[in-house]
């Protein structure tokens, strides 16, 4: 058994990594204090219900991420010998069901509302011995619930991409696209204002929908990323150029003659096996070892790498 | 200044909101109290209501009169059973419901349901009546006791 090596983040992005984790626990402290608020005054509004659910969901990718940077970077074992760096891909999974299953919930939820015909009922409050509809106070919460949201995700934004952290990439776009939500809320609750019951479970229904568009990308990709796909950029949408351009790499070697590579991603770094067709008379033993050190040099998500020589594909 | 501008977006919405006279009903409860009669119904629960032939009174009766006469509506009183009313208060026949109920009565899901007004009792109100319940709670208030 030969466990893979270490893994340690290089030193530039080790701040990154600390930047990050920071950021999460501000963004937890914060959904927290969201949560609660929505709570105590979302009252019968479905699209209410259905904005607290997601802001409520919305911190299971950070935690997720959280847990995962606890154990990424542990020595591999005898029993792990490839380390733990699909923690990320994991907690990824787990985070996508759960953003797709309840976005299921809400929409069944919110379409039997609007069948029902069940119509929102929202008081008042008294503040300061003024009277205020209850709607009002919705609405403030709600931009509470978008605006330090929306900020988050454009800090944590970068990070999720220099760190190549697809649960983190997750998350920011979660916050990014938070205003959506809260504005689909905004603009039921304005509707039972104006007496249009129907568009409070209208805004719901729009808002699980798009929920379950996110699980559902989201689930895509980490189940395709558990199954070894191709590395992709953190985005998911194209594949990383890095493998190619490791190919390349392999084939500048004056002893290659031509090379073959298959990579697949572990959380944040890749693994993979390189074959190559070698010149005649080359001392393959040493230079194997000496490639290999040069394709970790390389680039740093480049964490473990067989060279293989062969004499056919 | 994402701050800045959703600030002064919701001061904007307010405002409308309040030009507007926000909120309304879904069913026009207030509208129709005002031009013909709020519509109550009344269970025999007393102290706050009470009904036999020829009177209806209680606490919470002399509270809908005091209301009443503050809107300037005319009342209908309909006497009857619990479950019948909240039936016909489903399609808004009946405007408010009143009878001792308290802030976890089981109607709660079959209807709405004012602020309690002494930390305790509420009045059942059609669902989505906004305006309605708007009015209401503005009475409720001025009568809430310590």
């Amino acid at each position: 058994m030969k466990p893979t090596s270490r893994f340690e983040l290089p030193p530039q992005l080790k701040g990154t990594l600390q930047q990050a984790i920071r950021l999460e626990w501000i963004s937890l402290a914060y959904l927290v204090t969201v949560v609660i608020l929505m709570n105590l005054v979302m009252g019968s509004s479905q699209a209410m219900k259905t904005a607290w659910l997601e802001d409520a969901l919305s911190t299971l990718p950070g935690i997720s991420f959280l847990i995962a940077s606890k154990y990424f970077e542990r020595p591999a074992t005898k029993k792990f010998p490839y380390g733990f760096h699909r923690t990320f891909t994991i907690a990824f999974l787990t985070g996508s069901v759960a953003l797709f299953s309840i976005g299921c919930f809400l929409a069944i939820d919110s379409v039997i509302t609007l069948v029902k015909m069940d119509r929102p009922t929202i008081g008042t409050i008294f503040i300061f011995g003024k009277q205020i509809w209850m709607g009002w106070i919705m609405i403030l919460v709600l931009s509470y619930s978008a605006i330090p949201s929306v900020i988050l995700g454009i800090k944590k934004m970068p990070l999720a991409k220099k760190l190549h952290n697809k649960i983190l990439f997750t998350d920011a776009d979660t916050h990014k696209a938070d205003y959506q939500t809260a504005f689909a809320a905004m603009i039921g609750i304005i509707g039972v204002g104006y007496g249009l019951w129907w568009m409070d479970s209208l805004a719901a229904l729009i808002i699980s929908v798009s929920v379950i568009k996110d699980g559902l990308k989201n689930l895509k990709n980490a189940i395709a990323d558990l199954m070894d796909r191709t590395p992709m950029d953190v985005t998911s949408e194209k594949p990383d150029l890095l493998t190619e351009e490791i190919r390349q790499k392999v084939l500048e070697f004056p002893w290659v003659e031509d090379a073959m590579i298959r990579f697949r991603e572990q959380g944040q770094v890749y693994f993979g096996e390189v074959y190559v067709k070698m010149k005649a008379d080359s001392d393959s033993d040493k230079l194997i070892e000496e490639a290999k050190q040069k394709l970790k040099d390389y680039h740093w998500k480049i964490h473990d790498v067989t060279i293989m020589p062969v004499t056919e594909f | 200044m994402m701050k800045m501008i959703s600030i002064i977006a919701i001061a904007l919405l307010a405002s409308i909101g309040m030009s507007c006279n926000l909120p309304r009903d879904t069913r026009d409860s207030f509208d129709y109290a005002k031009s013909h009669a709020l519509k109550v119904g009344v269970v025999d629960n007393p102290p706050f209501s009470r009904y036999d032939s020829d009177s209806i009174r209680g606490t919470e009766i002399k509270m809908i009169e005091e209301f009443a006469q503050k809107e300037g509506l005319e009342v209908e009183f309909i006497p009857g059973s619990e479950s019948s009313l909240v039936e016909r208060m489903k399609e808004a026949e009946i405007h408010v419901l009143v009878g001792g109920f308290e802030k976890k009565t089981v109607w709660k899901e079959k209807t709405g349901k004012t602020r309690p007004y002494d930390g305790k009792h509420i009045w059942l109100i059609p669902k989505g009546e906004n305006k309605l319940v708007y009015k209401l709670e503005s009475y409720l208030h001025t009568i809430k006791k310590p």
